[in-house]
């Protein structure tokens, strides 16, 4: 008979102590850890939403392990619970510190566009835009009855109205019209922005617009704005009207939105910092009704306070919350609650087994130890013990196998969520950076206008690598033109030109652009454009940098326990068995097929939605056929594809993770120290049946 | 769970209730399992070689100590040791001191001296029928805990915690009865210690801050209860 020692190793709850992405729900949330702080936190939420013009801001301190990105994840879901009448988003740390503004606000769209629901493209800009309507119908008398029906559920109403484009329309202008006379401050390209997003065919082009970007004159005209190529001054003064709009939306609506400001030890710099300064006092001088958090370490906090302004200090500072240690009673609910996750039938045998060997562990180590010391005792008490239950000496991992998981969580992550990792050609370069140091490539950055050049001299050859994400014609025609005199007065070298699969590169009416590329291509030069799986990899390299630089990735060694660094990571990457190369050898007949295809993110939506509809069931059937005639409904990744390929479903491992990752209610998708396991929560529409 | 060296040398000097103990008693003392650590066969080697393999594995609070024909460990600086075993026993003579403790002289005139500057303890001259002697007395000192909450409260200002290098500091008191106080508010819910950053410390200020005992660095302190 199995006993509870090999249930758990099997499927272990503990082998990950990291909250890898607020958006993702892993384990749930345990009200009584930093419940105090929770409570200050909705308490000023409250407090904002009636006061929006009061500039008030939190700044949370925790310790690396103490739950901050787990307290961001945690108001994310208080805001889901309060059907996003409170906005949530969180900003990453900012690499290009002159343009703030605009980072802030790509930052917000980002999470206003992060889709809600496992069935329909529902944002928390649809819940903005619906708002606006429902006080338009609200006082037109001729209109209520028919609104009846959606009254209370706006995703009804825009699947309703995807398919009546005219009324849509007819509507969308008239409320338009009467939005901007009730707000008269409020930006009309703003408002007519807001207005596409909500226009299926025009959510691409729109929420581009709203970052900053437009394609060409064309996707202007269907958007029904004028077409302007933007400066960097210009998009920065446009975002800040952006933002002060959006505050003036949520004011009349009595609403609020939050910022999370997570990861801020990785604005190494006094520019750096300054710049989150900016962001701040924009925030607090010019909008309404948006209420940034500030997480950091508290010693970092004290870094901050030597360069802020005094306003920002005062104004982030004036409530401070403090993340603090577990009671004996949250140390039993976490391993209560995880195990109940991955176990819900044989929880209680489990539980009853480990929590007192936790318990005992912790007796003589001092009280309120953090939730990831609670965590990562857990898992070496289920990995120490043998099968007769003795203690056994287990080898302690090396730094390779802890960056390895960590990098492998971290990749699974991303790719189940790429819509929380929208193109970003500063962090695309960061990688890079990272990974050529790594394998001691000398190279050096040049920041130009919304695209990054990286130039490497190695082994007496040239490489010049063009980074952009940006989807306006002139600027990736303006890259290629870079490439072609860069081959031209340089023979013999070589020029890449790297972008985000969910990226155009060009389109077949793009004369010019198409022409600049066709040159650059014929000079030799290269398009590389990887698929998500490979660009998940640059995100995950960012992310895990970012993560070391946080002290979050951390290592158990005979002298104590401490932070793995960036060498240790440099190590990692630079080892060419261990780390694959992030720009792989480009066939030569590769660059001729990326041409004029639509990118990615739009190829998905163009799809025969009851073609994709049929394979996502095939799909869901076998997936659910396997894991429910597993005991406790969960499988590893790579045997789950495996498995798959017997059963005629032919997927790739990353391929699953992104599938799984579309359908969050069905799947959970949890570490383990091999990758990642899949685990069905019986909330599928197929497993629900199969079970 | 993973037991290292030090753990089972710390479990030692508990066992015999010391901070000080000759060679041969560790010797003695040693579980089997420890041969496997060191890579050698602690019984079958002499003192001097034991000493040379065992100086790598020791933290910077041990020192090795001769006096006479015996060498000894000790796990705290002299001068901590000297003061706990005063504390237990005041008021004691400076005599009953050199007599029961195996240091030299020189060793603890300079403890005792430095001890008393400090305040931890004070000497009081007492007249004998043929000579003087000298009581050693360890004041009455308030209660530990609101010595240190009034401290931390000092310290930290407007703050709700403070970094343990200024509250040692602060304090001056003998490192390991600094140390000790802290883990028992520790173990008794009183105060919480944080990690923190310790590249953000200098080395000083890393010293002086608290290694807990499963050797990480505790930089802050937070008092949770009165």
């Amino acid at each position: 008979m199995t006993n509870q020692r090999e249930i758990l190793q099997e499927n272990n709850p503990f082998s990950s102590h990291t909250q890898p992405d607020p958006w993702v729900n892993q384990f749930p949330t345990i009200s009584s850890i930093n419940g105090d702080a929770f409570l200050t936190i909705t308490r000023i939420i409250s407090y904002k939403q009636t006061n929006p013009h009061d500039p008030v801001g939190i700044l949370v301190k925790g310790e690396a392990g103490s739950g901050k990105t787990n307290m961001i994840a945690r108001i994310r879901e208080y805001c889901e619970n309060t059907s996003f009448e409170v906005k949530f988003s969180t900003i990453r740390p900012i690499i290009n510190y002159n343009t703030p503004i605009q980072h802030l606000f790509h930052g917000i769209i980002t999470n206003l566009s992060h889709p809600l629901r496992d069935s329909f493209k529902f944002t928390q800009i649809h819940g903005i835009l619906f708002s606006i309507i429902s006080e338009y119908i609200d006082q037109k008398e001729e209109y209520r009855q028919a609104f009846q029906p959606f009254k209370d559920n706006p995703e009804t109403f825009f699947r309703y109205f995807s398919d009546h484009d005219k009324e849509r329309n007819i509507l969308y202008n008239q409320v338009q019209t009467w939005i901007i006379d009730k707000i008269p401050d409020i930006n009309r390209l703003f408002i007519k922005l807001i207005f596409a997003f909500g226009d299926p065919d025009l959510y691409h082009p729109a929420r581009n617009r709203l970052l900053g970007e437009v394609a060409d004159p064309e996707d202007a005209y269907l958007l029904n704005i004028p077409f302007k190529e933007l400066s960097e001054a210009e998009a920065e003064d446009e975002a800040s009207k952006f933002l002060k709009s959006l505050g003036l939306l949520l004011t009349h609506h009595h609403q609020c939105m939050i910022i999370c400001f997570d990861q801020l030890e990785n604005l190494y710099t006094p520019e750096h910092k300054r710049s989150f300064g900016l962001m701040n006092q924009m925030i607090f001088n010019e909008s309404s009704a948006i209420l940034p958090l500030a997480f950091m370490r508290t010693l970092y906090w004290e870094k901050f306070e030597e360069i802020l302004d005094k306003s920002v200090i005062d104004r982030l500072g004036m409530n401070q919350v403090d993340l603090r240690g577990c009671s004996d009673e949250q140390i039993t609910d976490i391993i209560t609650s995880r195990i109940k996750t991955v176990f819900p039938d044989t929880w209680d045998m489990l539980a009853d087994w480990l929590i007192p060997k936790v318990s005992l562990e912790f007796s003589s180590r001092g009280k309120y130890p953090s939730p990831r010391e609670v965590i990562r005792i857990a898992n070496k008490i289920i990995m120490m013990m043998d099968e007769k239950g003795r203690g056994v000496e287990i080898p302690i991992p090396s730094q390779d196998e802890v960056i390895r998981s960590a990098w492998m969580l971290e990749h699974d992550q991303i790719l189940s969520d790429l819509d929380s990792w929208p193109p970003d050609y500063e962090q695309i370069t960061n990688a890079l950076q990272t990974y050529l140091q790594s394998r001691r490539i000398a190279c050096t950055c040049k920041k130009e206008s919304r695209k990054n050049i990286l130039t490497i001299n190695h082994s007496s050859k040239r490489c010049y690598i063009i980074i952009n994400t940006n989807r306006n014609h002139s600027t990736i025609g303006a890259g290629f033109t870079k490439g072609i005199q860069f081959l031209q007065n340089n023979p013999g070298s070589s020029c890449l030109y790297l972008t985000d699969p969910r990226c155009i590169i060009t389109k077949p009416k793009w004369i010019q652009t198409n022409q600049k590329r066709e040159a650059f291509l014929a000079a030799g030069g290269q398009i590389m454009q990887p698929s998500e799986g490979e660009i998940a990899r640059f995100y995950a390299l960012y992310s895990l940098f970012c993560k070391i630089t946080e002290g979050d990735i951390q290592i158990e060694t005979k002298q104590g326990i401490r932070p793995i660094t960036h060498d240790e990571l440099s190590a990692y990457v630079g080892n060419k068995e261990a780390f694959p190369s992030l720009i792989p050898v480009i066939p030569a007949e590769f660059p001729g097929k990326v041409s004029t295809e639509i990118p990615l993110e739009e190829r998905h939506e163009k799809d025969d939605p009851k073609k994709r509809e049929l394979s996502d069931g095939a799909v869901h059937t076998a997936v659910c056929n396997i894991l429910y005639s597993r005991p406790m409904h969960i499988m590893r990744a790579d045997i789950l594809v495996q498995s798959l390929q017997d059963n005629g479903i032919s997927m790739t491992y990353d391929e699953l993770i992104i599938w799984c990752g579309k359908h969050p209610a069905a799947y959970k998708i949890l570490p383990n120290q091999q990758g990642s396991s899949i685990i069905a929560t019986g909330k599928g529409p197929i497993c629900s049946d199969s079970s | 769970m993973d037991i290292s060296f030090p753990d089972i040398l710390a479990t030692v000097f508990d066992k015999h209730k010391k901070d000080y103990l000759t060679i041969t008693q560790i010797k003695k003392s040693l579980p089997k399992g420890v041969e496997q650590i060191l890579g050698l066969q602690v019984k079958k080697i002499t003192n001097t070689e034991f000493i040379e393999r065992l100086k790598p594995q020791l933290s910077d609070t041990y020192s090795i100590h001769k006096k006479g024909n015996s060498t000894y460990l000790l796990r705290a600086p002299i001068q901590d040791i000297i003061l706990s075993y005063i504390t237990q026993r005041s008021p004691i003579s400076i005599r009953m001191v050199s007599k029961n403790l195996r240091f030299q002289k020189g060793q603890i005139a300079e403890a005792l001296n430095n001890l008393a500057r400090s305040g931890a303890i004070e000497l009081q001259i007492v007249a004998q029928s043929k000579d003087f002697n000298v009581q050693i007395l360890v004041p009455e000192k308030p209660d530990s805990s609101l010595e240190i909450k009034k401290a931390y409260d000092i310290i930290r200002k407007d703050r709700n915690y403070v970094k343990i290098y200024e509250l040692r500091r602060y304090l001056n008191w003998p490192r390991q009865a600094f140390d000790s106080y802290i883990q028992s508010l520790w173990n008794a819910g009183v105060i919480e210690l944080q990690a923190s950053d310790p590249q953000l410390l200098t080395e000083d200020q890393r010293g002086d801050s608290f290694m807990d005992t499963n050797h990480t660095l505790r930089i802050l302190l937070i008092w949770r209860r009165e």
